[in-house]
C-alpha cells in the first residue's frame, strides 16, 4: 500500500516537471510595447493601433534602425486592427502579426479623442479586467487620432513608445501635464471629483534626425474626464494650475518679473510644492474651500542686474512667485468652472472630510462646483539663489 | 499521539485564516464604504476572536479529547456522531472551497488557458501526502512556510507603501458605525475557518498554553487581514479597492521599484501556494481524523487517499464561475449559510457539556 501510494505521488511529481501548460515561449510572442485606441466614427468600431518591439534588432550587432525599416533591420513593428470592441480589436490584431501580442510589458496608452469623448470606461474596461496587462503604464489623450502618433518616427529613441515614455517621465520638470499610470486614472474615475489625463500632440519639424526635419513628440496639458467622457482640454499653465492645488506638481520654472526691473526676468525654479484643501462650512452653513500651497524655489536664471541675494528682493521675488502661481490656480479654476469639471479634487476632500455634507451635495456637485468659493493661499519660500551672490554685471 | 507544540498550533492557526485572505482580502470588496474596510475587518477579527475562544476553552477542558469525541460523549452516540458529521464536513467544504479557490485564481489571472483539474490536482496530491504523514510533519511545514509567508507580505505591502495616501482612509467611520459593522460580517464568518482548532488541540503537547497560541494566531491573521485591508484601500483608493477580485496579487504586480524591482506576482503565487498547501493539508488531516473517530475506525490513513480524492472531485463541481464565490462570500450569504454553524456548533457542545458537568456534579452531591 505504502509503496503503491508513495510511487502513485512519484508520478504526480512528473507532471509539472514537463513545464506549465499555460507557457510561452520568447520566440513567440510579440512584445507590446506601446497601444492607442482609437474609435471610427464612420465604421463605428474601435481600431487598435499596437506598437511591437522586435528584441533581436535591440541587441548589440542587431539592427534599430526603428521605424519599421533602416539599419539593419526595424526596431519595432507598428500594426492596427479594428473590431467592434478594443478586445475584438486586440484579437483581430493576433490575426496580423506571426507572434501572438503580449501585453505585459506596455508602458505607455494613447486614447485617440473620439474614443475618450465615446467613454474611457468602454476604452479602458479590457485592460483593466485582463490578466496580462498591470496598471504601471502611462497613459494620455490626444487631439485627433492616436494611432497615427505612434507611426511617426517622433523621437530620437529606437522605438516611439519608449521614447514617449521617456517624454512623460521627463514632463515633471515643467508640470506643463499630470503624469499618469492607468491605475491612478482608475482610481480617479470612480472618484467624485472629474479625472485629468495628460495630453500628447504632434509638434512639427521640431526634431533632426540625420539633418532631416521631423515632427516630435509634445507632451502638454490636460484632457478633463468628467464622468467617462473627456469635456476639454487645459492649456500648460491651466494645467499646472489644477497641479499645483493636486500635490502634484514635481518641478517647473516660472519667469516672474526682476525686482526693480519690470523689463526683465528672474526665472524661479520650482522644487518643492505641496497643498491641501480644506473645506468648512460658513455662518449659513454654506459649503466653501480653502487651499493652501506651499511652494518652495530657488533662483534658476536671472536677466537682470539687481544684486538679488539679500533679504529684501527675495521677500519681493516671493510676493510675485505667490501672485504668478495664484493667476495659474485661478486661470484654472476658471476654465474648469466652464467645464463644470472639478479637475482639482475638492470632491473627493470634501467626500473625506465631510462626509454627511457630501451626501447632500453630491448629486449636484458640478453644479456646486461652479459657484463654490474658493479661497486660494499661497506660502512661497526661496531658498537659495544659485552658486553666485552677485550676478554677472559687465563694465 | 501525534504531538505538536503550542507554537506550532499558533502557526497552524495563523495559516488557516491567512492563507486564503492572502489572495482574496474580502473587507474592502464588500464594504459599502471603502474607507472603513479595515474596520469591519477589526470587527469580524474580534468576532471571530471569540468563537475560537470559546472553541479553545472548552476543548482544554477535555485534553486530548477531539470535539466528535466529546459531542459523543455529551449527547450521546446518535446525535453526537450527527453533530460530528456536520462538524466534519464543514471542514470538508473548507478544504474543497480552499483547494477549488487556490486553482480559481490561478486560471483567472496568471495561467487562464491551463484547466483548473491541473492546479486543484497538484495542490490536494501534495497536502494529500503531507496528511498522510500526519499533523506533526503538516506543522513542521507550517513552521517552515511562516517566515516566507510574513516576509513575503511584508516585502510587498513594504515596497508599495510608497504609492499609499493615507488620506483614502478617509473618512473614518464617516457615515457610522453601521457600514463597518455590515463589513464584518464576512471576515467574521470566514472564521469557520478555526473550527477545525479542537482537533487540533486534541493533539497538543501543552494545551493550556496551545489555547493561548491559538488566540494569539488567530488574532494575528486577524490583523493584518485589516492591516492589509487598510493597506489596498491606501494604495488603489476606497472605490477601486472595491473592485478588485485579488487585490494582493494585483498589488504585487503593481510595484515598482525604479523600473529595477517589479513583477513580483511570482514571489506571491509561492507564498500563496506554500500556505494553501499548509492549510489544505491541515484540514484533510482534521476531515480524516474526524471521520476515524465517526466510523469507529482504527486507523486514520487509509482514508486520506479516498478523501483526498472526493475533495478534488467535489471542488471541481463546487462552482463554475468565479461569480458564484463572490456571490458567496458576500455579506449577504456567507454570514448566514456558515453563521448559524459556527456559532451554534462549539455553543451547543460547551453547552451540553455544561449541562453534563453540572449533573454529574449533582450526582457527586447526592447521598
Amino acid at each position: 500500500m505504502r509503496r503503491g501510494l508513495a510511487l502513485l505521488l512519484l508520478m504526480l511529481t512528473l507532471l509539472p516537471l514537463t513545464g506549465c501548460w499555460n507557457r510561452r515561449e520568447m520566440e513567440s510572442l510579440g512584445f507590446v510595447i506601446g497601444a492607442a485606441f482609437d474609435w471610427i466614427e464612420e465604421t463605428a468600431e474601435y481600431q487598435v493601433t499596437v506598437q511591437i518591439v522586435q528584441a533581436a534588432a535591440l541587441s548589440p550587432g542587431g539592427g534599430g534602425g526603428g521605424g519599421g525599416g533602416g539599419g539593419g533591420g526595424p526596431a519595432f513593428t507598428t500594426i492596427s486592427s479594428r473590431g467592434k470592441t478594443i478586445f475584438d480589436a486586440v484579437r483581430q490584431a493576433n490575426t496580423r502579426t506571426p507572434r501572438k501580442t503580449w501585453w505585459g510589458h506596455m508602458q505607455v496608452l494613447l486614447i485617440g479623442e473620439a474614443a475618450a469623448r465615446r467613454g474611457m470606461v468602454e476604452a479602458l474596461d479590457w485592460i483593466s479586467r485582463d490578466g496580462e496587462t498591470r496598471r504601471l503604464y502611462w497613459i494620455l489623450v490626444t487631439r485627433g487620432q492616436a494611432g497615427g502618433l505612434l507611426r511617426l518616427k517622433a523621437t530620437a529613441e529606437k522605438i516611439p513608445a519608449l521614447g514617449l515614455r521617456e517624454m512623460i517621465r521627463t514632463v515633471g520638470a515643467t508640470s506643463s501635464a499630470p503624469m499618469i499610470r492607468v491605475g491612478e486614472l482608475f482610481e480617479m474615475l470612480q472618484a467624485p471629483s472629474a479625472a485629468i489625463v495628460g495630453v500628447v500632440g504632434i509638434e512639427p519639424a521640431n526634431l533632426s534626425v540625420g539633418g532631416t526635419p521631423a515632427p516630435t513628440f509634445h507632451v502638454e496639458g490636460i484632457g478633463v474626464i468628467k464622468r467617462d467622457n473627456l469635456v476639454g482640454y487645459l492649456d500648460a499653465t491651466e494645467s499646472r494650475g489644477v497641479l499645483w492645488v493636486r500635490s502634484k506638481v514635481r518641478s517647473a520654472l516660472l519667469p516672474i518679473e526682476c525686482p526693480g526691473d519690470p523689463e526683465s526676468l528672474v526665472g524661479m525654479e520650482i522644487t518643492r510644492a505641496s497643498a491641501d484643501i480644506a473645506p468648512s462650512l460658513d455662518r449659513q452653513g454654506e459649503l466653501r474651500l480653502a487651499v493652501q500651497i506651499s511652494v518652495e524655489a530657488n533662483v534658476g536664471d536671472q536677466e537682470c542686474f539687481a544684486v538679488i541675494s539679500r533679504p529684501e528682493p527675495i521677500a519681493v521675488l516671493e510676493e510675485r512667485l505667490r501672485d504668478h502661481v495664484r493667476q495659474e490656480v485661478e486661470s484654472a479654476l476658471r476654465r474648469c468652472r466652464e467645464l463644470t469639471a472639478d479637475c482639482f479634487g475638492f470632491g473627493d476632500r470634501v467626500r473625506q472630510e465631510m462626509p454627511r455634507v457630501w451626501d447632500k451635495v453630491e448629486k449636484e456637485w458640478a453644479e456646486t462646483f461652479r459657484t463654490l468659493p474658493v479661497t486660494v493661499e499661497i506660502q512661497a519660500m526661496i531658498r537659495s539663489t544659485g552658486a553666485e551672490i552677485r550676478p554677472l554685471i559687465p563694465r | 499521539m501525534e504531538r505538536i507544540s503550542a507554537w506550532q498550533i499558533g502557526v497552524l492557526v495563523f495559516l488557516l485564516r491567512f492563507s486564503q485572505a492572502i489572495v482574496s482580502l474580502t473587507p474592502p470588496k464588500y464594504t459599502t464604504k471603502g474607507p472603513d474596510a479595515w474596520i469591519g475587518a477589526l470587527i469580524g477579527t474580534l468576532v471571530g476572536l471569540g468563537i475560537v475562544w470559546l472553541i479553545a476553552t472548552t476543548a482544554v477542558l477535555e485534553p486530548n479529547r477531539t470535539p466528535i469525541e466529546r459531542w459523543i460523549t455529551a449527547i450521546g452516540p446518535v446525535l453526537g456522531r450527527i453533530a460530528g458529521a456536520i462538524y466534519v464536513g464543514i471542514i470538508l467544504l473548507n478544504t474543497m472551497l480552499t483547494v477549488r479557490m487556490y486553482g480559481g485564481l490561478l486560471i483567472s489571472q496568471p495561467m487562464p488557458e491551463t484547466p483548473v483539474e491541473a492546479f486543484v490536482v497538484l495542490l490536494a496530491a501534495g497536502a494529500c501526502y503531507a496528511a498522510w504523514h500526519g499533523l506533526e510533519v503538516t506543522a513542521r511545514v507550517g513552521e517552515v512556510v511562516l517566515p516566507l509567508v510574513l516576509v513575503g507580505v511584508g516585502v510587498v505591502f513594504f515596497l508599495a507603501s510608497r504609492d499609499m495616501d493615507p488620506r483614502a482612509l478617509k473618512p473614518m467611520l464617516g457615515w457610522g458605525w453601521w457600514p463597518a459593522i455590515r463589513t464584518s460580517l464576512t471576515p467574521a464568518a470566514l472564521y469557520f475557518e478555526l473550527l477545525c482548532v479542537g482537533l487540533l488541540l486534541s493533539r497538543a503537547a501543552n494545551p493550556k498554553r496551545a489555547v493561548r497560541a491559538a488566540l494569539i494566531g488567530a488574532a494575528a491573521a486577524g490583523v493584518m487581514i485589516a492591516g492589509g485591508s487598510a493597506g489596498i484601500v491606501m494604495f488603489y483608493g476606497s472605490e477601486e479597492a472595491r473592485r478588485i477580485a485579488f487585490p494582493l496579487y494585483d498589488l504585487a504586480r503593481s510595484v515598482t521599484v525604479g523600473d529595477f524591482l517589479e513583477r513580483m506576482d511570482p514571489l506571491f503565487m509561492l507564498i500563496w501556494t506554500m500556505g494553501s498547501f499548509v492549510k489544505v493539508a491541515t484540514l484533510l488531516w482534521s476531515v480524516t481524523l474526524g471521520l476515524t473517530q465517526l466510523l469507529g475506525l482504527q486507523e486514520r490513513r487509509p482514508l486520506v487517499m479516498p478523501i483526498t480524492l472526493f475533495c478534488i472531485l467535489t471542488s471541481l463541481l463546487l462552482y463554475d464561475s468565479q461569480a458564484e464565490v463572490t456571490t458567496l462570500f458576500s455579506p449577504q450569504v456567507l454570514p448566514w449559510v456558515v453563521g448559524p454553524f459556527l456559532l451554534g456548533l462549539p455553543g451547543v457542545l460547551a453547552l451540553a457539556e455544561l449541562v453534563q458537568r453540572q449533573r454529574q456534579r449533582r450526582r457527586r452531591v447526592a447521598p
